[in-house]
């Protein structure tokens, strides 16, 4: 695997951590716990905004959304904002999985890079941040920054770890 | 989706040319009149193709008058429009199958497009950072939220009209001077200095026309004045200190080397080969050689340590180099006139020929109605933040992690040389230094006494042991009047004396405490707080527009030291 371009590191975030922060909205949590993915927001800080997420998220959790996927955003309607930064990077965010559903998520977020840069004769630099919950409950952060056409095999790298440390 | 249909036979026959270069508007004219024709009977199909042709159209037409740009050293308009034709290929593939594309050789031209922006020697550029509030569907006008949307998709064709999405409400954060922005219209021109196209007019020169492909390999190599240089020498890039204290290990030394690689060249090794199975793998291998041969010459240092994404007013600037520039130059004569008001109103707060002596013979010296207090009376917290030692490591995670050398002396942070830590590192420290908004930073050690005011709710920062935070009694001493009493020349005066160490002195808690601070009459420090306050403000908006011509200064410095850029006559 490219250690250049993934830091692999324990996560302190977890689905019922989440759950504790101020933007959670309660009122929808039968709705958001039976989703396998939650897009958190993490990183990106502004005055006047207590969490804000990547220009372009609503396009990721709809275009995963259309494919098949059970996945949303812990928060109400009202406190979405996304912000739209400076460079032509392309910053997908930070999504909370299961490891049962990273195969999936990893085919389809690549899809949706080749989608929106590769298939362009492009090649941005892609950041994208992965939480994801073992089986055992165990959450580890990977992150991946680098060329957009190396994501989904780097992606896959980890995946191949993530099998063989369950087996 | 397809274009093979007779309903536009006549125009689609005419588009397929791939060197098409001379254009009749009467097509155009007559694409737009075919698709606005179906998109009143809403057959889909036929709007949406309509919208393909008039795109591939203006694509080429664009891409002709970019050459003629060029060759009219109009360089400029040229980029500009090089980048209207990106974008216009970018929605057509979002839309139509790449099988589409090739057919009206647009394929051919977004590698051209992409190489030509390459010889380009624009660097930097002012981007923009909004919060988008509110933004609607420009297809049905449905505002859209996070859960609640209507079923049209940004960039798709929906009868001949394009989605997209129309931003309502947002909020401007901040500009920047950036190397790779999401839209590249605001180049970076100051006044006086000219870009060097040195390479596209060789471009030129070399190339046999429009309609030519050619290729640009990119590299970094080392830039001649880093070849003999030790370790213990003045680094070339003049900024005073060792070699290996500055650039050593760092991209800087390095500078962008352009190749330029052209079909003619190879077609000619080409017609000496005689093409059997075995000698078509020679062909390959001497086409590479000679794509290995082939032209290159310096194309100017790129800055590569990354700008700094300095924050500029975000109230005052606009959107465009022209206005960002017309801004700045208002502020420049707004703060003259601003600092003329400063000492007008200073000059009537009647403090003027009291000895403000900070030490025990202090009560002898002020004003009447002013009192005297130790620090420890007239703060609430004192605290500092936490050392790493066995408690987590530096270098991981993003979180700006302050030590004194991070306090500036004009009473700023500097985050660009930060050391960083993680979340989990961020809890442990913050729990000890508690840091808020309207908290002092003094730092306790060499540099000792400079201080820095929590404008803003600290968040992605914290700091170590060797500063201190200093929370103020509200209800004894605001915290504008104490930090500018904590940064006056006595107090830091008095600091150093009653510090302690030989080489790095340093003062302790107990000791900082014991200092005398002279309070005047609350009416008095409600007006110095309020003035001091506006004038704060006001110095953060200059010092991040300083900071923006700074990065300015150096980067037009380096295009001219490579060649990239030259003065006007």
């Amino acid at each position: 695997m490219n250690n250049e371009l993934v830091t692999i590191e324990e996560s302190t975030l977890d689905f019922d951590s989440i759950k504790q922060e101020a933007y959670y909205p309660k009122e929808l949590d039968d709705y958001l716990s039976k989703c396998d993915v939650w897009i958190v927001p993490e990183e990106i800080h502004r005055d006047g905004y207590d969490i804000l997420f990547p220009e372009h998220t609503k396009d990721v959790k709809r275009f995963l959304f259309c494919k098949g996927m059970k996945i949303d955003v812990p928060c109400k309607d009202d406190d979405f904002h996304e912000i739209e930064l400076h460079d032509a990077s392309i910053l997908l965010g930070s999504f909370l999985l299961t490891s049962i559903v990273l195969p999936l998520f990893i085919n389809l977020i690549s899809s949706y890079i080749y989608d929106k840069v590769l298939s362009k004769d492009k090649d941005n630099e892609v950041k994208l941040n992965l939480h994801i919950k073992s089986q055992k409950g165990k959450v580890v952060k990977i992150k991946y920054k680098g060329p957009a056409s190396k994501m989904n095999s780097t992606l896959k790298e980890v995946e191949k770890i993530a099998n063989d440390d369950k087996q | 989706m397809t274009t093979n249909n007779n309903e536009y036979e006549k125009e689609a026959n005419y588009l397929l040319k791939p060197d098409l270069s001379v254009f009749d508007s009467a097509i155009l004219n007559s694409i737009i009149k075919k698709k606005n024709t179906f998109k009143i009977c809403k057959n889909e199909k036929l709007a949406n193709l309509g919208w393909l042709l008039e795109n591939v159209y203006l694509v080429k037409r664009d891409y002709c008058k970019c050459f003629d740009y060029l060759h009219a050293k109009e360089y400029e308009k040229a980029w500009f429009l090089l980048d209207n034709i990106d974008v216009s290929l970018s929605l057509i593939s979002d839309n139509f199958d790449n099988a589409e594309m090739e057919r009206y050789n647009l394929i051919f031209l977004r590698r051209q497009v992409h190489n030509l922006q390459k010889l380009f020697p624009y660097i930097f550029f002012i981007s923009r950072e909004c919060v988008i509030k509110k933004e609607k569907c420009s297809i049905c006008g449905k505002e859209n939220s996070l859960r609640s949307f209507c079923e049209h998709e940004p960039g798709k064709l929906y009868c001949g009209e394009l989605c997209l999405m129309e931003v309502t409400d947002a909020d401007l954060k901040s500009f920047a001077i950036v190397k790779n922005p999401a839209d590249k219209y605001c180049i970076l021109k100051p006044d006086g200095i000219e870009f060097n196209y040195f390479i596209i007019e060789y471009y030129l020169k070399e190339s046999k026309g429009l309609f030519e492909p050619f290729d640009v390999i990119e590299s970094f190599n080392l830039l001649p004045v880093f070849e003999k240089i030790g370790d213990n020498d003045l680094c070339p890039c003049g900024s005073g200190k060792k070699y290996q204290e500055c650039c050593k290990g760092t991209e800087n030394k390095k500078f962008k080397h352009i190749e330029l690689v052209f079909p003619h060249d190879i077609d000619k090794s080409i017609r000496t080969i005689q093409r059997t199975p075995e000698q078509n793998k020679s062909v390959l291998i001497t086409c590479e050689k000679i794509i290995k041969k082939n032209y290159s010459f310096s194309a100017g240092q790129y800055f590569n340590s990354e700008i700094k994404r300095r924050k500029c007013s975000k109230d005052i600037l606009e959107n465009d180099l022209i206005s960002y520039k017309n801004t700045l130059s208002d502020l420049s004569v707004k703060s003259v006139s601003f600092n003329k008001g400063l000492f007008d109103d200073f000059s009537k707060i009647n403090f003027v020929d009291v000895n403000l002596i900070y030490d025990n013979i202090i009560e002898k010296n002020i004003p009447e109605g002013w009192s005297v207090h130790k620090l420890s009376e007239c703060i609430s917290r004192i605290s500092t933040g936490l050392n790493p030692r066995d408690h987590f490591k530096l270098g991981k995670g993003n979180i700006k992690y302050i030590t004194v050398k991070n306090l500036g002396e004009d009473g700023t942070l500097d985050f660009s040389s930060c050391d960083t830590i993680d979340e989990d590192a961020l809890k442990l420290v913050h729990k000890r230094s508690d840091i808020r908004k309207g908290d002092i930073l003094f730092a306790s050690i060499a540099p000792l006494g400079r201080c820095y005011l929590i404008q803003n709710e600290p968040i992605g920062w914290d700091i170590n042991e060797s500063v201190f935070t200093i929370r103020p009694n509200l209800e004894v001493i605001s915290a504008e009047y104490l930090y500018m009493y904590l940064t006056s020349k006595q107090f830091i005066k008095n600091a150093e004396d009653n510090s302690t160490g030989s080489i790095f002195k340093g003062i302790r808690q107990s000791d900082l405490l014991d200092l005398y601070v002279a309070l005047p009459p609350k009416p008095i420090m409600d007006r110095i707080s309020l003035f001091i306050r506006d004038f704060l403000q006001y110095k953060k908006l200059i010092d991040d527009s300083r900071s923006c011509f700074i990065d300015l200064k150096e980067n037009i410095c380096s295009l001219f030291l490579e060649g990239q850029a030259k003065m006007k006559d």
